[in-house]
């Protein structure tokens, strides 16, 4: 991981926001971001040290769903979608769909936890 | 069931919109022209992949069949092509469609299974690999396995780190 770029954001600035080009993984190394929900504004998550954000680089071609935001000085390691899709490639064939299926999953989990 | 049970949100991928989109199969040249189009929601990116994936095998479960039980050791993990099941939670349920995927974050973090989901109609699924899954993680390079434990916490909802992703 140390190989990847490494990035500092002042706290308050945006990181991405909803509906960019999700081109790129981030790991958060020291900080917190929030992630905002792109109808409402309000914030349904905070993002620290060790977690990681955008994982919609994963699907090749995805947008953003989200506004992510640095809520303190945030210390970033940014992922490439094609750095990512390499480092998958020299995985097991089976380590892919199991990802996808982890994101769906997480996707189906989010619906759920909605009001109906 | 019984008449106390709460409806909770219901989760699907929508199959009749990917067919208004042109993606009528995982592989033909005018389902892929229309993957890459960009028009495909992420979660219809997710599954268009996963229905196509040449390493998961098919599986159908007959209507009104209970796929998993909620607390018990997973034994297998099922992406779902198409039909619609109740997935319980306690009291409450939850209608699941096409997309919907039973057991994965489970196998990851070395839990039971969080829901008992029960088919309504036949269901056509995709079986996937949960088998080796302590064993890949620990060969897995950190930054995956980092990406790979932020979606299991996140999607179980849980704080504390699963072992075999420490």
């Amino acid at each position: 991981m140390s190989d990847f770029n490494k990035q500092t954001v002042a706290q308050g600035d945006l990181i991405f926001k909803a509906g960019d080009p999700a081109n790129t993984l981030f790991v958060v190394q020291a900080g917190e971001i929030e992630l905002m929900d792109a109808a409402s504004g309000a914030v349904f998550a905070t993002v620290g040290a060790g977690q990681s954000l955008g994982e919609q680089a994963l699907v090749p071609g995805g947008i953003r769903g989200a506004t992510a935001r640095a809520k303190t000085e945030v210390q970033l390691l940014q992922i490439t979608a094609a750095e990512l899709q390499d480092l998958m490639e020299k995985q097991t064939p089976v380590l892919r769909p199991l990802l996808e299926a982890l994101m769906l999953q997480q996707s189906m989990h989010n619906a759920m936890r909605r009001p109906a | 069931m019984t008449q106390d049970l709460e409806v909770g949100t219901g989760f699907e991928v929508s199959t009749a919109n990917l067919r208004a989109l042109g993606v009528t199969d995982p592989y033909s040249a005018a389902s892929l022209q229309a993957y890459k189009s960009g028009a495909l929601s992420s979660d219809e990116r997710l599954y268009f992949t996963l229905w196509g994936s040449r390493v998961l095998k098919a599986v159908v479960f007959d209507a009104k069949r209970r796929v998993v039980q909620a607390g018990h050791p997973v034994h297998a993990a099922y992406f779902i092509v198409s039909g619609k099941l109740l997935a319980v939670e306690g009291k409450k349920v939850h209608r699941i469609g096409p997309g919907g995927v039973i057991g994965v974050a489970e196998a990851v973090a070395g839990l039971p299974y969080g829901k008992s989901y029960v088919t309504v109609e036949a269901v056509e699924a995709r079986v996937v690999d949960v088998s080796s899954i302590a064993a890949m993680l620990r060969q897995c390079p950190a930054g995956l396995r980092g990406l790979i434990r932020t979606i299991t916490m996140r999607t179980l909802g849980i704080k504390e780190i699963p072992e075999v992703l420490k």
